[in-house]
């Protein structure tokens, strides 16, 4: 589709997408979002979220306290108003959808906030849902999870999927020490090639935009249904077919998010009557052998943002206190076996929270597999 | 006389022994009743748990006493055990423990059978490596000098946390002998267990029966307790803190739940901790600090201003805690010094 040129195109447009968002029933907003044909620079956007009882009832409260507005309350669509830029202040209106995935037999508490709108104004409404933490918690998706998901991709869609951009973050060795860079490549791979080449290099995906082929037999068609930008914070851009993006791509993130919160819940020492409910994070190689990788583990989570931390051990093994002060969970992190972190939750330790920080521990330390902390040691991915 | 830096690190030297006290007394604790693939039968084991000496104590005959580890291997087996990560290094302090071994060197009435009496115990010294031997000696000495000062049954075992890539507590026994098959001969070779095995099977043990040092326990008010309770607070803009109302007793039984004595085992001879006192003191200390106010009109309750901290919250409570000996004008000679980290022995 071509890009709209002028302002008043541009306006023209928006009032149509608002007016999509303002039908009178959930089933016509969900439609026509599968036949609306969305312009440069505008893009069809997905979010998924979690939240312990339900997103939609988490946005109820915000517009009742006047927060949001009810586009039309029974389609379930809302209107973010809200002003972005420090010097040159924009108005934003970003209308959106709270979609459920019932019909994957996912719960309520995961479902996925739908919009049609430019850069900016997806900007402001994600930090706008950031700002709802921890009432509303992003999926947010380890590499492997990334890769898994993709890869099912192929499976469930029956299409031909190519890679056709990556964005990932690649360290490299320099005079001072090790540094990381952001790599923005093009390709035309089949995926399971791109996907390993990304993984020989030992790149930390941030993105893939990957591109749906139908398919009948071998024979792929040349022009791509749908291209879809996948985040690791569960984000979703769309050109071409919504249907494929939300029942396919938003619907894999939905049940690899829920099934991982669902595994982090009920942790906390109080919540789990004083039980103990420990994670682990197991590597296939042992990590700690050297004194300075716990050194620098131990230098990683000091810095964990917004959490306030307290090193009780960091030689020859660690242990540090950290407390998310976002919402008071805390945790006890000990690395004292060479290819294994323990996650010991303290009196509060949310869903949410846990999340956050395994996720900062992949991103800045290594990625390992999730696990209870005990003798038996189920791992998440046996968790149904 | 001696600086800042050098009370810094004694303060923080306390906080690490009485961590590895724990540990120690959770790997001895382990050691016994765990035969490597479960837990054995009849096994049990409680930290300051009150046990009543025999009529026939030499030094205090039928009263009650409260060792920090007292260790069921079987109904017939058990061991009693005192903990010591440090001693001053003035050994005529030293008498003071062995007199406390002799009175748990006895037929003691407590353990978890039936009659609440074990066929055999022995009363262990649990003592840190860079001590062991001298205390072994010390109470050779003692032996040699009045038989009846040491009793039978009286064994001194060292332990030391291993600095390798794994993480081990080190048992080895230093004086007299332990006569369970199982155990004797493995202790007095030595015996390694496991730091990420004991963190397994106790995650959330960091009391015991011994008044903590209080930046350790201001650390876990602070990172743990009220962390969690700030939702329930309300936000002060003048003291750019959450205001948090709580009781003493209230964060005692919290913290015992979570973090102490009930989360072992309990039952009526069951020690309690943290107690009660030492979280009463950790608030007091919190009003030094300007970071807490005793609530008008409600003995035992404080209102807490919470906030977060950017630096590390235990050196956090190590500074004030020193600043506030300094505050007090109290000048630590180096012979004191020498003798610093050992003000936690209890």
């Amino acid at each position: 589709m071509l890009r709209l040129t002028t302002r008043e195109e541009e306006r023209h447009f928006e009032a149509y997408v608002e007016a999509l968002f303002r039908l009178d029933s959930y089933a016509k907003v969900l439609s026509e979002l599968g036949r609306v044909s969305v312009p440069t620079p505008y893009r069809l956007r997905i979010k998924v979220l979690y939240s312990k009882e339900s997103v939609k009832d988490v946005v109820n409260g915000l517009v009742e306290k006047g927060e949001l507005q009810h586009l039309k309350e029974d389609s379930s669509t809302y209107i973010l108003r809200t002003t972005v830029g420090r010097i040159v202040r924009k108005r934003v209106r970003a209308p959106f959808l709270v979609a459920d995935f019932n019909h994957t037999g996912l719960p309520e508490n995961v479902q996925a906030i739908i919009t049609i709108c430019r850069a900016y104004e997806w900007d402001a409404l994600r930090r706008f849902s950031r700002n709802t933490y921890p009432y509303l918690v992003p999926i947010l998706l380890s590499q492997s999870e990334l890769i898994k998901s993709a890869k099912r991709l192929k499976q469930v869609t029956g299409h031909s999927v190519n890679v056709k951009a990556v964005s990932a973050r690649e360290a490299f060795n320099e005079k001072r020490g090790e540094h990381v860079k952001s790599i923005r490549m093009w390709t035309d791979e089949d995926l399971d090639n791109a996907l390993l080449s990304i993984q020989d290099r030992q790149q930390m995906i941030v993105s893939l935009d990957v591109e749906f082929f139908p398919r009948i037999g071998d024979q792929a068609h040349v022009r791509p249904s749908a291209i879809c930008k996948i985040r690791k914070t569960g984000e979703i851009e769309v050109t071409g077919s919504f249907e494929l993006a939300f029942d396919a791509v938003a619907s894999q993130i939905a049940q690899v998010g829920e099934r991982k919160l669902r595994f982090f819940s009920g942790r906390g020492l109080r919540v789990s009557n004083y039980e103990p409910k420990p994670l682990a994070v197991n590597f296939v190689q042992p990590v700690f052998e050297k004194l300075d990788t716990v050194r620098d583990f131990v230098h990683i989570l000091s810095k964990y943002p917004h959490s306030m931390h307290a090193v009780e051990h960091g030689n020859p093994y660690a242990h540090v206190r950290l407390t998310d002060v976002f919402d008071g969970s805390s945790f006890d992190v000990w690395a004292i076996s060479p290819s294994r972190v323990a996650l010991i939750p303290g009196l509060k330790a949310t869903e949410g929270a846990f999340e956050r920080l395994v996720h900062y521990i992949f991103d800045r330390f290594r990625e390992g597999e999730i696990a209870n902390y005990d003798y038996e040691g189920r791992a998440l991915e046996s968790n149904p | 006389m001696t600086t800042k830096e050098e009370l810094l690190r004694a303060t923080r030297d306390r906080v690490n022994d009485y961590k590895q006290t724990v540990n120690a007394i959770l790997a001895f604790a382990a050691f016994v009743v765990h035969d490597g693939k479960s837990q054995r039968p009849n096994s049990e084991f409680g930290f300051g748990r009150r046990m009543t000496t025999s009529p026939f104590n030499p030094k205090s005959p039928s009263t009650e006493i409260t060792p920090d580890l007292v260790v069921q291997k079987s109904e017939k087996y058990g061991v009693v055990a005192e903990a010591k990560k440090s001693l001053v290094q003035n050994q005529s302090n030293w008498a003071v423990h062995v007199e406390q071994l002799r009175k748990y060197d006895d037929d003691l009435v407590g353990w978890w059978t039936e009659d609440k009496k074990i066929t055999h115990s022995d009363a262990v010294m649990l003592i840190h490596q860079s001590r062991g031997r001298q205390f072994a000696r010390f109470l050779q000495n003692q032996k040699d000098t009045v038989p009846d000062s040491v009793g039978p049954n009286t064994c001194v075992v060292e332990f030391n946390e291993s600095e390798e890539t794994v993480t081990y507590y080190f048992f080895r026994l230093e004086f007299g002998s332990i006569p369970d098959v199982e155990l004797g001969q493995v202790l007095y070779d030595g015996v390694q267990v496991p730091l990420d095995k004991l963190r397994m099977s106790f995650p959330n043990i960091r009391y015991y029966d011994a008044e903590p040092p209080m930046p350790l326990l201001l650390t876990d008010l602070w990172t743990n307790v009220f962390s969690a309770m700030k939702e329930f607070g309300k936000y002060d803009e003048k003291a750019r803190a959450t205001k948090i109302q709580i009781s003493v007793s209230d964060v005692t039984d919290e913290l015992q739940r979570a973090f102490g004595s009930a989360a072992l085992r309990r039952d009526d001879r069951a020690g309690e901790f943290p107690k009660q006192k030492w979280v009463r003191e950790a608030f007091e200390r919190l009003v030094k600090y300007k970071l807490a106010t005793p609530a008008s009109g409600e003995d035992g309750k404080y209102i807490i201003y919470y906030k977060s901290f950017k630096d590390d919250v235990l050196d956090r409570f190590v500074k004030l805690e020193v600043e506030k000996i300094e505050g007090k004008e109290i000048t630590v000679s180096e012979d004191q010094m020498k003798i610093f980290p050992n003000l936690d022995e209890h």
